[in-house]
């Protein structure tokens, strides 16, 4: 019976030498970052194959070689610039008649960049340096992927100016869409329509324009956010 | 004063990162071009309507298609029966342009009508009239000279040559257009004096010829 104090103080002492007798938790931290990454810009691209996801819009800036720099440290930025002529993709020549819209391409945008941003566009009409003649447009914007800021919504943005003869035209501003701030990524397709200022043949708007060969306009697509 | 400066620093160079953040614009260039478009020519019936650059082009587009855009298109009117009636309308003339900065003489070669069969010639003369309003064009609105002489000969006389309008300067980028009618003169006296010998091949040709300075 004198034995069993003896015994008591083993038993409690043996959890204390077994514990002290492991090293302790081993933690591995697994340290990386995702790189912000905000892409946009125009493609003249066809797309007849349904709406396009984010993954359509990575592989189109992909394919333009966007990424090619990337070096997995910083940020990503890239805008994408593309140059459309009638006469390259409709074969209407000129103003003066034709088709009553052309189809020019899309306005892709992907981030995953926190932060609600707006999406505008400046639009100038098209002027010739040579004639010094102004032709007005409207750019119809569609919306062409699964994105949710442009659901089910159709805008006709005007470059503003009135047809004839003038100086320089200046362009005009109109915002296109705001993303939302979640913290999601953010993507957007939206498909561009020239509308003819005319009409195209038969519209009742026909107009000669005085010939020159150097008409240009712009749609200038910018960024503002937080 | 110091730290205000400093906050102030601070808060640019927040900005300028902030601003930085963002990728620039994206530019899409649009290009096109407006063809030079010169038409010309004589038609038989007038435009109906409103005269314009546009409807006188369409005039044109209706009876060529896509031919309508041949620079220095020419067309040739037939005359080929006689009347009693001293003026004769023979046909109207249409002239449209958008190209800017040239300026056009149009002149009207005139031969007058020969029979080879008859070996007989029959005097032309025209006289030209603005059938419409035109644009940017001065019509020489008058009489040409005589082409040919009434009587037997064994080759048609030359041709004479009459200038029917100019355009209004050289500087104007605006459309030109003019709309004429050309009746055609016979001097009956001379034809009731001399008679005509018989043919049925008289033929006599007015030519729109446009020459750029």
């Amino acid at each position: 019976m004198k034995r069993l104090p003896y015994i008591l103080v083993i038993l409690f002492a043996i959890p204390f030498i077994a514990s002290a007798a492991l090293p302790g938790d081993a933690t591995l931290t697994l340290n990386t970052r995702v790189n912000e990454v905000f892409l946009h810009g125009f493609f003249l691209l066809n797309h007849d194959t349904g709406t396009l996801n984010s993954e359509d819009i990575l592989e189109k800036f992909i394919g333009t070689g966007a990424l090619d720099d990337m070096d997995g440290t910083g940020e990503y930025r890239y805008a994408q610039n593309e140059e459309y002529s009638y006469e390259d993709y409709n074969g209407a020549g000129d103003f003066d008649f034709g088709e009553p819209t052309y189809e020019i391409g899309y306005y892709l945008f992907l981030s995953n960049v926190v932060g609600n941003y707006t999406v505008k566009f400046a639009i100038s009409p098209f002027w010739s340096e040579t004639t010094k003649y102004i032709v007005p447009w409207s750019l119809k914007v569609e919306n062409a992927g699964n994105n949710t800021y442009f659901e089910n919504q159709t805008k006709i943005l005007s470059s503003g100016e009135s047809l004839g003869f003038g100086t320089e035209p200046g362009a005009t501003t109109s915002e296109v869409f705001q993303t939302g701030s979640e913290a999601v990524h953010k993507y957007a397709a939206l498909k561009l329509t020239m509308l003819s200022p005319f009409g195209g043949e038969g519209g009742g708007n026909e107009v000669m324009v005085p010939a020159g060969t150097d008409y240009i306009a712009t749609v200038v697509a910018s960024i503002t956010g937080p | 004063m110091k730290k205000t400066v400093a906050c102030l620093a601070f808060a640019l160079l927040i900005a300028s990162l902030l601003v930085g953040a963002l990728p620039n614009p994206a530019q899409l260039t649009l290009t096109s071009a407006s063809e030079d478009i010169i038409l010309h020519g004589f038609f038989d019936e007038p435009l109906v309507g409103d005269h314009n650059i546009v409807t006188i082009v369409n005039f044109f587009k209706e009876g060529g298609g896509e031919e309508y855009k041949v620079r220095n298109h020419t067309s040739t009117t037939v005359f080929d029966e006689f009347s009693e009636e001293e003026y004769v309308g023979i046909a109207y003339y249409y002239f449209g342009t958008n190209t800017p900065n040239i300026y056009y003489i149009v002149n009207f070669s005139i031969t007058p009508f020969f029979s080879e069969s008859a070996s007989y010639e029959v005097p032309l003369q025209l006289r030209v009239n603005k059938h419409a309003s035109s644009a940017n064009i001065n019509v020489n609105v008058g009489t040409s000279s005589k082409a040919g002489t009434l009587g037997t000969f064994e080759e048609p006389s030359v041709p004479v040559s009459y200038t029917a309008f100019t355009t209004s300067s050289e500087n104007i980028k605006e459309p030109k257009f003019a709309a004429l009618k050309l009746d055609l003169l016979l001097n009956q006296t001379e034809i009731a004096t001399k008679g005509i010998t018989a043919g049925d091949d008289y033929v006599a040709t007015v030519t729109a010829t446009i020459i750029t300075n």
